[in-house]
């Protein structure tokens, strides 16, 4: 009995400590801190506010050969952010909807290419908060 | 007994911390309150909505001069702006732009291991940073980390990007965006001057493919500036000029294809696979490369 309530107690814990971590990496203050693992960043905050359909709209050039980290950021931290990359064309080139929402991605770019990010609230009610894109990059 | 006792402890401070926890994201009633208005639903009845949504990005300058050093081009000091010319800067507007061109000659030289310049071009940067009175930026443990860190080419670009990734933060956080806007325009100069003249000098193909994937960075940075056109005659002339360099990046023939990205979930990574191609004549590149001069010169004089 001992050990089951133990295991939820740890379990509810681990569930809590992950969703403290996840909500504390998605503000804009600490956006910062996930462009680590090599990435440099191309010394600019890039920030916006959300247009009438909840989307900020980023344009960026990525080269080729390189290798760059996207972070996604806002201060809401209930609201999850989509992050979106395409090409000027509108391919899709990754959202992070089907991957836990999750606040960067990486990228290695095999040409350069001109791509159109967005970053979106998911949700139905506009809203007025900043969104924050940082990019790194790592050449080596 | 004992071994209970410690699970028990376990147990209980485990569920603590759980609550804690809980309650640490419980607390703030007021704050969820706040957060709540600060996302309320908009009156959509007033006309008066303004979004500032869309944002133009430029590559980071350093990612240029690698470029130089990866086509293995030979160091070149004499392109670059010497130092002693900072003292011809009196105005904010030659000293952002000027600041830009030394932060990527800085980037030039780190690339090229020429510590003692190095040393040279970062004081000049701290002197135009207090003269622009944006020095509160330069926080001193930055400063401290570049001196510490300015024989170590890694950390050293780390803590250069930072700089200016401070500089641009303190500048929009202070309302003087335009000043922001001149540090990232004279980054981009510099940039494609140093390119320019690798590319007139090697006639390296990768270095004159990256000279042509400047348009839409070029396009990118007309945009940034644009809302300061009528601020000076010295914005508007800047803006004037930039737009007649892009007349001549139409020039160049561009080619898309699109191909099905790669996914690694592991390492949250995704290989873009599309191609591009750039056809730019020779007469292009040495009109390119003639306006950037110019243009350079007018700011670094």
């Amino acid at each position: 009995m001992l050990k089951i309530l133990k295991h939820i107690a740890l379990t509810i814990i681990s569930t809590l400590i992950a969703w403290s971590a996840n909500s504390q990496e998605i503000s804009i203050k600490s956006c910062d801190n996930l462009l680590n693992s090599g990435f440099v960043s191309d010394g600019q905050e890039y920030i916006a506010k959300p247009d009438e359909n909840n989307k900020a709209t980023f344009h960026a050039t990525f080269y080729g050969g390189s290798n760059y980290r996207v972070v996604a950021c806002s201060d809401v931290e209930e609201i999850p952010l989509i992050l979106t990359v395409y090409d000027t064309e509108k391919n899709l080139l990754f959202c992070n909807k089907s991957y836990d929402y999750t606040s960067y991605w990486n990228f290695t770019f095999t040409s350069t290419i001109d791509c159109i990010i967005e970053i979106e609230f998911d949700h139905e009610i506009l809203i007025q908060n900043e969104v924050m894109l940082l990019i790194g990059f790592k050449e080596k | 007994m004992f071994r209970n006792s410690i699970n028990n402890r376990i147990l209980y401070t485990a569920l603590l911390i759980g609550l804690s926890l809980f309650s640490c994201k419980n607390i703030p009633e007021k704050e969820s309150a706040e957060t709540k208005k600060s996302y309320r639903e908009i009156d959509t009845s007033t006309v008066l909505l303004k979004f500032n949504n869309t944002v133009f990005t430029l590559p980071s300058p350093y990612q240029a001069t690698y470029s130089v050093k990866k086509s293995n081009l030979e160091f070149k000091k004499s392109i670059l702006n010497p130092p002693d010319n900072v003292s011809n800067y009196s105005t904010n507007f030659q000293q952002s732009l000027n600041i830009g061109i030394y932060g990527t000659d800085l980037g030039y030289l780190n690339i090229y291991d020429q510590i003692p310049e190095v040393i040279s071009y970062f004081t000049v940067i701290k002197k135009l940073s207090f003269e622009l009175g944006i020095q509160n930026a330069l926080q001193t443990d930055i400063i401290d980390k570049i001196e510490e860190y300015i024989d170590n080419q890694d950390s050293l670009l780390v803590y250069l990007t930072g700089t200016y990734k401070e500089f641009d933060s303190y500048l929009k956080s202070n309302n003087r965006k335009e000043i922001g806007a001149l540090i990232v325009a004279g980054g981009w100069i510099e940039s494609l001057y140093i390119l320019s003249q690798g590319a007139v000098d090697s006639e390296n193909r990768q270095i004159i493919n990256r000279i042509g994937e400047q348009k839409h960075p070029l396009d990118n940075l007309i945009e940034i500036l644009s809302p300061y056109y009528y601020n000076s005659k010295e914005f508007s002339d800047l803006i004037d000029s930039l737009v007649d360099l892009a007349y001549e990046f139409d020039g160049i023939i561009y080619s898309y294809t699109y191909e099905e990205p790669e996914i690694d979930l592991q390492r949250k990574h995704t290989l873009v696979k599309s191609t591009s191609n750039v056809i730019i004549s020779e007469y292009h590149l040495k009109t390119i490369a003639n306006k950037i001069s110019a243009i350079r010169n007018k700011i670094i004089y």
